[in-house]
């Protein structure tokens, strides 16, 4: 496709005790969009913070545009465009001076452009940050973010806590951010319906680490969903191969299974059931799969 | 152009969009020769990822039923009855395999199937003139 | 563990948060008494009885002192953390509980006030003890109380902070002034102020002061639930959310009014280091100035309105002088300048939490650049406030004329002006440059000092903790040998002190010689440093320490022939350009890189 936007190798990263990262590998190529899952505390800001610079990498390495962020902000953080979790701006800034601030950073400022959001928005240029609400700091932060057309924008969490409406509008600057010529987006996000409809690729990290990686078609397509149903009834979930979720109850469940379908397929009819309708995971029961508490936690070999 | 995404039924977006647009283009509300939308409009439209579009588009050439034209956008191809045809088939035929599928649930045969197929048809007879008619068109 | 009632779960509540408070509060001011009461018994000359109970009376005083002080009665930092520092009840979560506001302010009050009382009971308790001194217990729990209760008042039931501030003030300096006249009520013999032998006469206070000080708490206590019922409901003045960056400080950054340059990074960097924490440190220096002035103009016929008779000395209580304000308050003034102004980073504190913001962290700019910036912008605008206040304090010398003294010294202010421009004068121009240069100099490593001590205690914060830890007792001892030595020549051997200096002064420049090399390195290793910015750095601190050594010899310290102690004191003050200028850009790496 391209060269690596982003390349992060075996990073791993602890603070204290708690192990944030572990041996993470990460690569973004121009012009696609990624997205990020996984529960709270899983190492996705983490992550995202190490590709700005913010934090040290432990071991490992990490190159964004072929350059070390830590060791040049300058050239990396130049063509990044960024919006935190917490939409940190600060408080005593008017909108307007937000604009000239950032503008000064990145001379491919398109002041036209930020024109047109902040209209588009509704924001009142002459408002203070303080007295923002959470939605329309996420739009002036959003707007700071895009306007200089950065070749990779950086989202953390960019829908959390926001109504629909400025939904709408972030995933609208991420496509327009990713239709101008090969420009890539990487964002996390926990609303799993949003990253199913924008990534082209999904990771999952749990616990620091990756879990799964790939083009979200192909991660689909390699957990199916299908539904159960056995001659006889079942207290418990019965105890199938390569199952990795269950949930239901008495003769009919929903089951989640990844890897082979042939032994998924013996096992059931070994049970006495039959497979009555079978299709791709959703991102959502994948997740809940792969990091949730199911009834049976039973892990494929 | 009216499409809709649904991202729980489990079909890759890609897919959804390919199949809505053969419907559209079978049904004849999407004319031959009409533009499809760009990618850029579609994939703001329906909030997606533009290259799902792209992928879409691109799977859409190869089955014939667009063909892009470079520079000026993706235009569905010129009339071919026997392609309409083909997709018509194809998703009725997709109807009646899920309605076998929940007779046998339903502890139903095939014969009963048809048994009330022609019963049921025969209830709808006051419309029933009207509607072959529609369809041939 | 279940707790039954509200009360129990209040108090369960207070006693979680204040409980790491109240063990250092005790621990550190007995060790520091007890550690001040050993020195003197062991350090005090054993064939002078005389010198020897003087010494240790003064010991006692400074005990007495240390555990009426040192716990900061009145304070409690970990009930303000609640709120961050702000003014307004710490318990506001307690609002949507089931509890009357009276028993919600009442009882942390009456804890807190109990508290404060109880740490100071067994200070003394334990000093008695060990001392065998009469060390006053009912009176001065009593007046600690007192104090604890008002400044809660103070802090709970206003949100803003001039209120609290102004009767916090208030409140210590009536309650200072109450109690330097209670004992100065007793005659002293001797001339030493309050030998322990006669503490159970001094501290013997009538029972009409404990009725007033009931009084105080009832009135505090009153009002405070008063207040706290209006903050409860919602009204006027009060909310429970702190907007951050509002409020005074808030409006000093919005009087900024110049737009933000967008020509190139580095104007658009100064500009917010400018509006954000410059300029307002700058006005308040211009604004204090101002008042200063003014506050001189008119002080001259005021005192003569108010004071019959302005030549003659009378005690505090009984006449106030409006002359002597501004001299008292400059190093205030001064102090506070330093205080606002020594957070160059941006350092935050919010709910705890100690940070540096991702907005600026996250900006396309170098790293050393960035840190370089921020020090020199923030200095420049300490710099002038300290220019602004000298000057507000030099215009209003003359207005204050010579009635006011600086008693220390005996000498009125007003020719110490003369003397100070005559002085200045004489010098030869290049010791004026040197002067000026080394003063200069002087602000701006403080300013990155603060500033890279920040950093370094954000990113280390245990090394840190032990650091001071370490440090504290050490500076303490030095203090204190320093203070016996001037005050009694033939107790303290100066040979004590010359080993604690020598000691200190060793260690402190091989700990800056070896940190110096360590950051070069590694700072050039990480390419936080630039060979660039090291020469530069290294020129700086050349010019720096030729003016250093030109003051030195110009104050009429010798400079060759001496020991090496004094030697290597000198010259380490000469590297510390080096050692900050170096530091300061790694240790912000540190903490912009975490």
């Amino acid at each position: 496709m391209g060269q690596a936007v982003v390349d992060v190798n075996d990073l791993s990263r602890s603070f204290g005790r708690k192990i944030a990262l572990d041996g993470v590998c990460f690569r973004a190529t121009a012009g696609q969009v990624y997205g990020l899952v996984g529960a709270n505390g899983a190492g996705k800001t983490t992550l995202i913070k190490h590709l700005l610079g913010l934090l040290r990498a432990a071991t490992g390495s990490v190159r964004v545009f072929g350059f070390d962020p830590v060791r040049e902000p300058v050239r990396v953080l130049g063509r990044v465009g960024y919006l935190s979790e917490e939409r940190e701006l600060p408080e005593w800034m008017r909108i307007d001076e937000l604009m000239a601030y950032t503008q000064a950073f990145h001379p491919t400022w398109d002041a036209s452009y930020a024109g047109e959001l902040i209209e588009t928005f509704g924001l009142d240029p002459s408002k203070k940050v303080r007295e923002l609400s959470k939605g329309m700091r996420a739009q002036a932060g959003l707007v700071a973010a895009v306007a200089h057309r950065p070749e990779l924008l950086i989202l953390d969490e960019p829908s959390a806590g926001l109504d629909a409406v400025v939904r709408r509008d972030i995933l609208d600057a991420i496509v327009r951010t990713v239709v101008d010529d090969g420009r890539t987006v990487i964002f996390s996000s926990h609303l799993l319906e949003e990253v199913e409809r924008m990534s082209d690729h999904v990771t999952m990290l749990h616990g620091g680490r990756v879990t799964l990686s790939g083009a979200l078609d192909d991660v689909r397509h390699s957990y199916q969903r299908s539904r159960v149903r056995f001659a006889e009834h079942f207290e418990q979930p019965p105890v199938l191969d390569t199952a990795l979720a269950m949930e239901g109850g008495g003769r009919a469940w929903s089951v989640v299974h990844s890897g082979s379908l042939e032994r998924f397929h013996h096992s059931v009819l070994a049970l006495g059931g039959e497979i009555v309708e079978s299709r791709d995971a959703t991102l959502e029961e994948i997740f809940l799969a792969r990091a949730g508490r199911s009834r049976q936690p039973v892990e494929a070999a | 152009m009216d499409i809709t995404i649904n991202v729980t039924d489990g079909v890759p977006i890609y897919r959804q969009i390919v199949n809505q647009v053969k419907y559209l283009v079978a049904s004849g509300l999407l004319k031959p020769g009409e533009e499809l939308p760009p990618i850029r409009t579609l994939a703001l439209q329906l909030k997606v990822t533009p290259n799902t579009i792209v992928k879409a588009y691109d799977e859409l050439e190869i089955s014939g039923v667009v063909h892009k034209r470079r520079g000026s956008g993706t235009f569905v191809s010129e009339a071919r009855p026997h392609l309409a045809l083909r997709e018509r088939r194809r998703i009725v035929e997709q109807r009646i395999d899920g309605l076998l599928a929940e007779a046998h649930q339903l502890n139903f045969t095939a014969d009963d199937i048809l048994r009330m197929v022609r019963e049921r048809k025969a209830a709808m007879d006051p419309a029933a003139d009207a509607e072959p008619k529609e369809v041939e068109k | 563990m279940t707790l039954r009632s509200p009360t129990s779960a209040m108090l369960w509540e207070l006693w979680r948060v204040t409980r790491a408070e109240i063990a250092w509060k005790l621990a550190l001011p007995i060790g520091l008494a007890l550690t001040a009461l050993g020195l003197a018994a062991a350090f005090g000359p054993a064939d002078n009885p005389a010198r020897y109970r003087s010494i240790n009376d003064f010991a006692a005083a400074v005990a007495l002192s240390l555990i009426v002080i040192a716990p900061l009665p009145g304070v409690w930092i970990s009930m303000a953390r609640l709120t961050g520092g702000q003014p307004g009840f710490p318990l506001y979560l307690g609002y949507t509980r089931p509890v009357r506001t009276a028993w919600l302010v009442g009882l942390p009050m009456a804890y807190l006030t109990a508290m404060s009382g109880a740490i100071y009971l067994a200070s003394a308790l334990v000093l008695r003890v060990a001392s065998g001194h009469a060390f006053p217990l009912l009176p001065v729990a009593a007046w600690v109380a007192a104090l604890t209760v008002v400044w809660l008042a103070a802090a709970w039931s206003t949100r803003n902070m001039t209120i609290q501030v102004a009767v916090a003030m208030l409140a210590v300096v009536k309650a200072l002034g109450w109690a330097v006249d209670r004992l100065t009520a007793v005659e002293i013999p001797d001339g030493f102020d309050w030998p322990p032998r006669l503490w159970p006469a001094l501290f013997d206070w009538p029972r009409t002061d404990y009725a007033w000080i009931a009084l105080i708490g009832l009135a505090s206590f009153g009002a405070t639930v008063a207040m706290v019922t209006r903050q409860r409901r919602g009204d006027a003045l009060v909310s429970s959310t702190w907007t951050p960056g509002g409020g005074l400080w808030g409006r000093l950054v919005g009087l900024f009014g110049v737009p933000c340059p967008t020509s190139s990074a580095t104007r658009a960097q100064l500009w917010f280091d400018l509006k954000s924490r410059g300029v307002p440190v700058l006005t308040i220096g211009v604004v204090l100035a101002s008042v200063t002035v003014l506050v001189s103009a008119v002080s001259g016929p005021i005192d003569a309105a108010w004071n019959a008779d302005p030549t003659v000395s009378c005690p505090i209580k009984e006449c106030f002088w409006v002359r002597a304000m501004p001299p008292m308050l400059t190093p205030f003034m001064l102090v506070t300048i330093l205080f606002l102004g020594v957070n160059a980073f941006g350092i935050r504190r919010k709910q705890g939490r100690t940070y540096v913001s991702a907005f600026e962290a996250a900006n396309a700019y170098g790293t050393a650049q960035v840190a370089v910036l921020k020090i020199l912008a923030q200095s420049v605008c300490v710099l002038a406030a300290f220019i602004a206040i000298g000057v507000g304090v030099w215009i209003s010398m003359p207005l204050l004329g010579d009635g006011v003294f600086i008693q220390m010294f005996g000498v009125p202010l007003n020719s110490r002006r003369s003397v100070l421009t005559t002085a200045f004068a004489a010098l030869a121009g290049y010791e004026q440059l040197a002067l000026t240069m080394v003063a200069v100099g002087g602000v701006v490593m403080a300013v990155a000092a603060f500033a890279m001590l920040g950093a370094l205690r954000l990113r280390y914060s245990r090394l840190a903790s032990l650091a001071s830890f370490l440090l504290v007792p050490y500076g303490l001892l030095f203090v204190w040998l320093w203070v016996g030595v001037r005050g009694d020549p033939a107790a303290f051997s100066r040979l004590h002190l010359d080993i604690v200096y020598g000691a200190m002064s060793w260690s402190a420049t091989t700990v800056m010689a070896i940190t110096t090399v360590y950051v070069v390195w590694n700072g050039f290793a990480e390419r936080v440093l630039t060979l660039r910015y090291a020469s530069g750095a290294v020129a700086i601190s050349l010019a720096f320490a030729a003016a250093w050594l030109t003051v030195v010899h110009m104050l009429g310290v010798p400079l060759t022939g001496v020991s090496a102690t004094n030697a290597i004191s000198v010259a380490s003050l000469a590297l510390l350009p080096l050692t900050v200028s170096v530091l300061a850009p790694w240790s912000y790496s540190r903490i912009r890189h975490t």
